[in-house]
């Protein structure tokens, strides 16, 4: 059970969560102009590394507010949690 | 809107059960409820901190009242006039109390983006006092109830007996739960055998 | 201290309240408990605690539960048990007993109320912080509790502390990520032997905690020797625990031992009175406050030697045993009914192991050790290293054995796994210890490796000649020990096992005892019976009343999303294939929503309220993920647009009033308002009191018929519905369910995002081309319309079958093949799967939707179905069966 710090709510259990994956994929301006190639890469294409990765998240039980977290993918352990359209803090790593 | 309870029925019928002394839920029914939408740090923020004369936090959890004590032991809910502000989000209120809240923002709603929902059939409220209150609610609580990280007039949206519930924890050994109303039973029968070790 | 009664193997016997089974039995000169599982050989108790592996019971009385380790069950008055030989058998009457749950956070979580736990306990407290303290034992101590020692007055204390809470017969069963843990509580076992309904029989911790200090102590090991098993060859601090509390059927003991422990726990044999023969000691030299102890206690030690075998009664209690050097040399015999091995002690690590941690083995303490301080977790006393003992042990695990002797040298007592075992698991090239219990089930059993782990990984290194760090790490997965699956159930059982979602309207349902379907956690009126009909005679009277006369159905689960700002418009373009920021004031739109990879993800009617205000219905399953959806726009991509959006699926009641005499219904409850086509058209909403209550009327229609959905606040549902049903009464207004809705919408051909879509279809698929905009630059799902896969020739597309058997009704999910009839041979090529079928009263006929390759290309193709009995045919039609021409919606 994850303990996710949420920018607004503080530290919350995994379960009042949704996931929302690699963060910082924004929607392409012009979707019309990509090639199929492009396209399908920002639809079904996301980053999972093994260590720190920025990702998104959701409060859908709490806030109901999305933000961004660092979040060490194989050990669990989180980094600073940030809003939407601020700064990005530095990876942990 | 005046309710007329004649032809209108709360979820839980108004039902009430247990011992002060240990630990009493009661639903208090339809009690008015407006979800409001206001970015803070706005015009829009400040026109409805004037209409409401009471001077909203964007604190997530925070609850800000003006002429309403918590008054557990009397039926009805706080005297005329009163609002409380339940914070749920960095842009978002529950308000409920005995003003009328529609009528205070009636000339905010009419100049600025903002956005106030009447919410006062979406849930209902049961309330939950005495001793033994707050372990009855950690049967089914996830959060921290600790005095220290939920002192009165906190509140917080989460999830009780698998069901979306806002908190509000109100005075001294009291907490007022506001289920949606679909979920109303649900969570009074969850409530009401967490009770049965208490009474 | 009084006397218990308790019954084991139908047979009654006293013991002294407090105690353990296994030690009441042990005090009643039950030494022989039962035979192994596979081998069918006698056993005794060996342990003291969950370490236990032969002395299963299953518990009679009250709840009964199998397959208890009775060193663990507390005896009380009426308790009921009966040996088991390995499986347990589940009792056949339903558990009444209750199970609940509860949550705490905590700054701090102390593991074990041994002295390091409870003096971990008083650092934290002192420090101020909130304590929680666990511990699986009834009283505080652990071995020094073994030990009959007193435990310090000032460690007592802080069992009394405010801010310390003591959980005593508590078991943390598993330790998770950022310091949350999950233990279970016994809170009845020890008090009597009823089933306990209000009161909770045990009860499931939920923990999370700033920092966890683990506590857990350690077990004993056993050594690996020619018939090792059999009764009353115990583990020594569990033989000296038990007798020195008078718990004592032996008179004459050899201890066997790799460290000093052996010599601590045969000081406390000989004091009780039993006649130690002899410390068999594998070490050359030992030293120490023990052994000088024993030395003068005139106990004789043999150094350089361990056991090898031993020899039994006829009954199979042990009577004499074989010391050896390592090798086998030298053997010498000595009777004895009381053989205790001290094979070295296993710090309990499963807590730390289950969070990632890998244990260090140290040498000196033949042990793997988990040493840590860090911000989330510290360990403490013997899991840290701390054995408090005087010497180093030996690493040491059992004597080289003959072929033969190793078929009875058990490593694994509870699967009767032997070192033979173990050594063709060698020879077959194992050398990882998950491989090795792979291939013999060591560990494998109810114990999971307690006293067998580090033994198997010790038993490797010998035999390859490494350190058994060099061999892997001791990992383990939670529960630490077995727990019912009512414990974990809690109350989620019966009405609290899923919650159950009802409108306002639902007493009135339940009362017309109409049959509820789930749809996802809503109950529905599924269809409302009449004088004993059956679901198909309900069906076609409620379709045929909705079709010629007025029918009336609760659509308050419709999921709703009020949407506020002067850009909604804009957002809904972007949310919708269709266009809505055209729509009128006062006006309803149906829209379509897909995902980026542009398949269908929900739709539902939107209503613009006013200039900057709009009501979204969702699907009634699809509410909050719709709302999670807006949101995501919102608040990742879109910040700037100004829209607010806030659930009301629970404010509005919607009571669909639907048929041809709809609108004479609706002139009845709203006498004020004029329903005229003129006045009032389709898609058009109007405000009015409706039988005294302020109420939006929309003009929408889900079945093709003249149709009125009165919407008012959720507390007035009821008051509607009953209204409705008074002011229709003469009009035959006739109660429909979820069902005669399925089928009204199915015969004009309207899908049900979830039934004739799994996230796999596009607009295009559905026949629904006209809904998507070709005037708007862009939105969501817009450009994967065009990709390779979705715009390829050959999709799945939704038609009709019109069956050739009108009475047949095709089952949902069918397999469709072209091309066949019954003489066809398999395997034939499937080309579709029905998505629905029903019954239709307006036809006079059974229909179905189905996605079908290619399918609109394919009207009038005859298709078959093939059953398990027959095979249906049927022709490929549109997907609108009634009222193609939209006639009937103006009444």
């Amino acid at each position: 059970m994850l303990n996710i710090p949420c920018p607004y709510c503080g530290p919350r259990d995994e379960t009042e969560f949704h996931y929302g994956a690699q963060a910082h994929v924004a929607y392409p301006e012009s979707p019309k102009d990509l090639t199929d190639e492009q396209w399908a890469k920002f639809v079904f294409i996301k980053s999972n590394p093994k260590g720190w990765l920025a990702e998104r998240w959701v409060h859908n039980s709490g806030c109901r507010r999305w933000f961004n977290v660092w979040r060490n993918t194989a050990t669990h352990e989180f980094g600073p949690s940030y809003k939407p359209f601020t700064q990005q803090p530095k990876s942990p790593a | 809107m005046m309710v007329n309870t004649e032809l209108a029925k709360s979820p839980l019928g108004g039902i009430g059960l247990g011992d002060a002394t240990k630990v009493f839920l009661k639903e208090v029914p339809f009690t008015p409820g407006f979800d409001l939408r206001v970015q803070p740090g706005t015009p829009a923020f400040t026109a409805v901190i004037d209409a409401l004369g009471l001077k909203l936090e964007p604190t997530v959890g925070r609850v800000m009242r003006i002429n309403a004590d918590c008054i557990v032991s009397e039926d009805e809910f706080p005297a005329q006039g009163g609002v409380i502000a339940l914070c749920l989000g960095p842009d978002w209120w529950y308000l409920t109390g005995t003003a009328d809240i529609q009528k205070l923002l009636s000339s905010a709603l009419e100049t600025h983006h903002l956005s106030l929902v009447d919410v006062s059939s979406q849930r209902t409220k049961i309330e939950i006092y005495g001793p033994s209150a707050k372990d009855v609610l950690l049967h089914y609580w996830e959060q921290d109830l600790r005095e220290d990280n939920f002192p009165i007039d906190s509140c917080s949206q989460g999830v009780f007996a698998k069901t979306p519930v806002i908190m509000w924890h109100c005075c001294k050994d009291c907490y007022i739960l506001f289920p949606r109303a679909s979920f109303a039973k649900h969570i009074w029968t969850a409530l009401t055998d967490a009770a049965v070790e208490y009474l | 201290m009084s006397n218990v009664t308790f019954t084991f193997d139908g047979q009654q016997y006293t013991g002294v309240s407090g105690e353990s089974l296994a030690s009441a039995l042990l005090r009643n000169g039950v030494i022989h408990f039962t035979n192994s599982s596979y081998k069918d050989r006698p056993r005794g108790i060996m342990g003291l605690w969950v370490e236990e592996s032969n002395a299963l019971v299953n518990v009679d009385s009250g709840p009964g539960e199998p397959m208890k380790a009775s060193t663990t069950i507390p005896i009380v008055e009426g308790l009921i048990t009966r040996s088991t030989q390995g499986v347990g058998d589940l009792p056949d009457t339903r558990d009444n007993s209750r199970y609940d749950k509860s949550n705490r956070h905590v700054d701090v979580l102390v593991v074990g109320a041994g002295i390091a736990g409870l003096t971990a306990t008083k650092k934290f407290a002192e420090l101020g912080k909130s304590v929680i303290l666990i511990d699986d034992q009834p009283t505080p101590g652990g071995h020094m509790r073994h030990l009959g020692t007193q435990v310090p007055a000032e460690l007592m204390a802080v069992l009394e502390l405010a801010n310390v809470t003591y959980l005593p017969r508590t078991t943390v069963q598993g330790l998770y990520d950022q310091g949350y843990s999950v233990a279970t509580q016994r809170r009845t076992d020890h008090l009597d032997a009823n089933v306990h309904t209000e009161v909770s029989r045990i009860r499931t911790w939920h923990i999370r905690a700033d920092h966890t200090v683990l506590a857990t102590g350690a077990f004993q090991r056993h050594l690996v020797f020619a018939n090792n098993d059999r009764p009353g060859i115990m583990l020594s601090h569990a033989a000296a625990t038990y007798v020195s509390q008078g718990a004592n059927p032996f008179k004459t003991a050899v201890v066997v031992t790799v460290d000093n422990q052996g010599y601590r726990d045969a000081l406390r044999l000989h004091t009780a009175g039993v006649a130690v023969s002899a410390v068999v000691d594998i070490r050359e030299t030992a030293g120490g406050a023990s052994v000088e102890a024993v030395k003068d206690a005139g106990i004789r030690i043999v150094s350089g030697k361990t056991a090898l075998d031993t020899a039994g009664t006829p009954t199979g209690l042990v009577s004499a045993v074989t010391i050896a050097k390592a090798d086998g040399s030298e053997p010498e015999s000595i009777d004895a009914d009381l053989i205790a091995m001290s094979g070295g002690w296993t710090p309990i690590v499963h807590l730390a192991t289950f969070i990632g941690i890998k244990p260090t083995w140290v040498p000196a303490l033949a042990a793997f050790v988990v040493e840590r301080n860090d911000v989330l977790t510290s360990t403490t006393g013997m899991l840290a290293g701390d054995f408090g003992g005087d010497d180093d042990a030996a690493v040491f695990f059992g004597p080289e054995l003959t072929t033969e002797q190793a078929l009875v040298a058990f490593v694994d007592f509870q699967r009767d796994a032997t070192l033979r075992d173990f050594n063709r698991a060698i020879g077959a090239g194992m050398r990882s210890i998950e491989h090795v219990k792979r291939y013999t089930s060591i560990g494998t059993s109810h114990d999971q490796g307690k006293t067998s782990g580090t033994t198997t990984m010790g038993l490797i290194g010998q035999a390859i000649g490494k350190a058994p760090d060099e061999i892997g790490s001791l990992t383990f997965r939670p529960p630490y020990i077995s727990i019912p699956f009512a414990a974990l159930a809690g109350r989620d059982r019966g009405l609290l096992s899923d919650p159950i979602r009802t409108t306002p309207i639902h007493s009135w349902h339940e009362s017309a005892k109409a049959p509820m379907e789930d749809v996802g956690q809503w109950k529905r009126p599924w269809f409302f019976p009449i004088n004993g009909e059956n679901m198909h005679a309900a069906v076609l009277r409620e379709c045929a009343a909705v079709r010629e006369g007025v029918g009336v159905m609760d659509a308050s689960t419709l999921g709703k999303i009020d949407l506020r700002g002067k850009d909604v418009g804009k957002f809904l373009d972007m949310i919708y294939t269709n266009m809505f920021s055209t729509l009128k004031v006062g006006m309803s739109r149906y829209g379509l929503m897909c995902g980026i990879d542009g398949m269908v993800f929900d739709d539902g009617v939107t209503t613009r309220i006013s200039e900057n205000h709009w009501l979204m219905t969702t699907t009634t399953g699809g509410a909050a993920k719709v709302l999670d959806w807006l949101e995501e726009w919102l608040q990742t991509e879109w910040p700037d647009l100004e829209v607010y959006c806030t659930s009301v699926t629970e404010q509005i009641a919607t009571v669909a009033i639907v048929g041809p005499k709809s609108r004479e219904l609706m002139s009845r409850l709203a006498p004020d308002l004029d329903v005229s086509n003129e006045m009032f058209a389709f898609m058009e909403n109007k405000y009015a009191d409706v039988a005294g209550i302020p109420a939006r009327v929309a003009r929408i229609s889900f079945s093709g018929e003249l149709a009125y959905e009165i919407n008012v606040p959720g507390s007035f549902g009821l008051h509607i519905w009953q209204a409705v049903m008074k002011q229709g009464t003469d009009l035959n207004i006739t109660p429909y369910g979820t069902e005669t809705m399925h089928v009204l919408r199915a015969e004009k051909g309207f899908v049900i995002v979830g039934q004739e879509t799994d996230g796999t279809q596009t607009p295009q698929d559905l026949d629904m081309d006209w809904i998507v905009s070709k005037k708007k630059e862009d939105f969501i799902g817009k450009r994967s319309f065009s990709r390779a896969d979705t715009a390829r020739e050959g999709r799945h597309q939704l038609v009709g079958i019109l069956t050739d058997d009108g009475s047949a009704v095709i089952p949902e999910g069918a397999y469709i093949v072209a091309g066949v009839d019954e003489k066809t041979a398999p395997p034939v090529k499937h080309i579709g799967y029905v998505t629905s079928s029903y019954d239709s009263a307006a036809l006079g006929h059974s229909f179905a939707l189905a996605l079908v390759a290619n399918g609109l290309a394919r009207k009038g193709e005859k298709v078959a179905i093939p059953m398990a009995d027959r095979v249906l045919t049927g022709v490929i039609t549109d997907s609108v069966f009634v009222d193609k021409e939209n006639t009937r919606r103006d009444g």
